[in-house]
């Protein structure tokens, strides 16, 4: 038994290798990972967000000012190996037991149904005509592209969809302001579609 | 640099394996004073320069406070090393609000107007001057000698699991640890880590979710609030302020004693006292002794009789008040509790002695959570319409959304604070003690509420300590 208390050598030795495991993969994760970001160490899922990394400059006035701790903190807190899963396991404590959203950006609806805001404001703000002027818009750009892939053999293939929220309206529009009339979201889709069949028609190119 | 950031939490167990490494009682103290003086360093990069070069002043001083210098001397050495370290607590803390007041009261006749220096206050520089005058103190009683090194007396100084919000330490107190820290052994890592892990889930799963709802109350128009949300914040907060500053106590004591060191108590149960006086006995007891016994004392104590003992005690508290904070409301907080404490020597205390022990504890509560409307309000303007709106006098009541943690922690919180104070509480202590089974699933749900913590720690942005603002 006393082999194994603290002071023994060889048990001091393998409690500070333990120790050093964190520091060590951190470490690893700030040098290597940004070159090579296959290598770093990552224990969880993928985190979808992006964080802007604020400048490392060690300086006495960033020093006494405070943003090289800040910017220093900051990466140590992304190379931390166990972010992602410590991200998860709260997020996943906050919505079950409260059935609160730690992201900032996704809306909860009616039956704990989840959308990004971006595609419940887009939703909420079509105007009658939009689907068309969007098509017009973004039709060409799509046939270059097509155009494109077919001068060097291959099919280029777009689906259009609709979104969550024009799926499944009855979620989420009374969750934020929605100023849309109702024939004005539903218009939207089909415009788009016409207008994407006219040209795929024209072009010959398949679509799914 | 906050106990529970990322960057501490991936240093930390870098500088302690190299603390464990280290062989011998110079290499233990210096890993240590460097790690301190650095983790200081990271937060406040010119004050710490300030407060070596004030460290090594006293150090100084420290050899013409006891025999044989003749006692004039000592008393003058002991004057001058208390004003210094106190100008550094006026310079920093109070030069701006003594200025301002004295601007407004000279404004009628046309005074110049001093100017303000908005100095930002170093983090922990209240509790760091208090510990230092411990050290002056102590030797000119000869409670203890000076320090044997330069070295430890800057570690006693700068001894990072204490330095930025307390346990105060007294350097009596701790000058045998210092002089040699103590061996580690599995049990100091055991207890210590698990200190630390109650901290973090008081701090981070208590605190801070009560915080966020806290800050909301007090930053509404107090006359817009209705009593049910004024309470609920008021209460929020009585809360918050506990778990946030016994967190960091448990913190603090818990990275000690990783690192083989004991530091004193600072919290015992403080809401389940039964009187005022019982409340400052068992909150922040640090600051309590070392007032009693650096302040109190000193001003004659209970020896003057009783009009100077209402007197002294009054002294006592207005100045713990003022030491929270430049602000006449923390000035007002003292005054209050200090008025508290007459009233338990006049009267109170035997008077609720004889209520019993539910409505002692409702009655301390109520006084003490008045007390913390006081703390809490940003000036004496939104104190009155706050207090008014807790005893439903606000005019046009608004609805508050109130978040969804916040009743769970709350009852959580109230739970955790009042359980002690119930029958429950003796034969669980009785039951933890015997039962090995029990012991193993508080470890467990420890290192549990660690990892939760953790994972709050990572993902919600930070908020400070309440009392590193003092």
């Amino acid at each position: 038994m006393t082999r194994l208390t603290l002071s023994h050598p060889l048990a001091r030795a393998a409690f500070c290798a333990f120790l050093l495991l964190l520091p060590l993969a951190s470490a690893w994760n700030l040098m290597v990972a940004p070159h090579h970001p296959a290598l770093a160490i990552r224990i969880g899922p993928k985190l979808g967000g992006v964080t802007y990394d604020m400048p490392v400059i060690l300086s006495w006035s960033a020093l006494r000012d405070g943003s090289f701790q800040k910017a220093a903190s900051s990466r140590v807190t992304d190379a931390m190996p166990v972010r992602p899963l410590l991200i998860r396991i709260n997020n996943e404590i906050v919505f079950e037991l409260f059935g609160e959203l730690t992201a900032p950006h996704v809306v909860k609806g009616a039956n704990g149904q989840l959308i990004e805001r971006s595609y419940l404001e887009e939703y909420c703000s079509r105007t009658e005509g939009m689907g068309t002027k969007f098509a017009a818009d973004i039709l060409p750009k799509l046939r270059d592209i097509q155009d494109y892939y077919r001068a060097h053999g291959a099919v280029f293939v777009y689906v259009v969809s609709p979104s969550k929220a024009a799926h499944l309206p009855e979620y989420f529009v009374d969750r934020v302001p929605c100023p849309s009339t109702p024939d004005a979201r539903l218009i939207w889709s089909p415009n788009m579609s016409a207008c994407s069949d006219k040209r795929a028609s024209a072009s010959s190119i398949p679509q799914a | 640099m906050l106990f529970y950031e990322p960057l501490f939490l991936t240093v930390f167990p870098a500088v302690y394996a190299f603390y464990l490494l280290a062989s011998g009682t110079s290499a233990r103290k210096w890993t240590l004073l460097v790690a301190s003086t650095l983790f200081y360093l990271w937060g406040e990069p010119i004050f710490v320069l300030v407060l070596l070069a004030s460290t090594a002043f006293d150090y100084a001083l420290s050899f013409h406070l006891s025999d044989p210098t003749p006692l004039q001397n000592r008393r003058l050495a002991l004057t001058a090393g208390i004003v210094g370290n106190i100008a550094i607590l006026t310079v920093y803390k109070y030069a701006d609000f003594l200025a301002e007041n004295l601007n407004l009261a000279l404004a009628p006749f046309g005074a110049h107007r001093i100017a303000l220096l908005h100095l930002a206050l170093p983090i922990g520089v209240s509790f760091v001057v208090f510990e230092k005058i411990t050290y002056l103190v102590d030797t000119y009683r000869g409670t203890s000698r000076p320090a044997a090194t330069f070295h430890d007396y800057c570690l006693f100084v700068l001894f990072f699991p204490k330095l930025l919000a307390g346990p105060i330490l007294k350097y009596h107190e701790m000058k045998d640890q210092i002089a040699k820290p103590p061996a580690i052994e599995w049990r100091d890592f055991a207890t210590g880590f698990l200190r630390f892990a109650r901290g973090l889930g008081r701090k981070l799963l208590i605190a801070d979710p009560l915080g966020a709802f806290v800050n909301q109350v007090f930053a509404a128009d107090p006359a817009s609030l209705s009593a049910g949300a004024a309470w609920l914040g008021l209460g929020s907060f009585t809360l918050q302020i506990y778990f946030d500053f016994a967190g960091y106590s448990d913190m603090a004591i818990g990275l000690a004693r990783m690192l083989g060191f004991s530091l004193k108590e600072n919290f015992d149960t403080p809401y389940v006292a039964r009187s005022m006086t019982e409340f400052w006995r068992r909150w922040h007891i640090s600051l309590t002794t070392w007032i009693r016994d650096y302040l109190y004392k000193p001003l004659g104590g209970n020896r003057g009789g009783e009009t100077r003992t209402y007197v002294n005690l009054w002294i006592c508290f207005l100045l713990s008040g003022l030491w929270h904070g430049a602000s006449w409301n923390f000035v007002l907080w003292g005054a209050y509790n200090g008025l508290f404490l007459t009233l338990d020597r006049l009267f109170l205390r035997d008077a609720l002695d004889r209520c019993g022990a539910l409505i002692s504890t409702a009655v301390t509560l109520f006084i003490v959570m008045i007390g913390w409307a006081m703390f809490r309000s940003d000036s004496p303007a939104h104190l009155l319409p706050f207090l008014s709106a807790l005893f439903g006098m606000s005019q046009a009541p608004l609805a508050m959304e109130i978040p969804a943690e916040v009743p769970f922690t709350l009852v959580l919180g109230g739970v955790i604070s009042l359980l002690p104070a119930t029958a429950l509480y003796s034969p669980l202590i009785r039951a933890y003690e015997q039962q090995s089974w029990l012991r193993a699933l508080t470890m467990a749900a420890l290192v549990i509420v660690y990892v939760l913590a953790i994972a709050r720690a990572v993902t919600v942005p930070f908020q400070p300590f309440i009392y590193f603002r003092f």
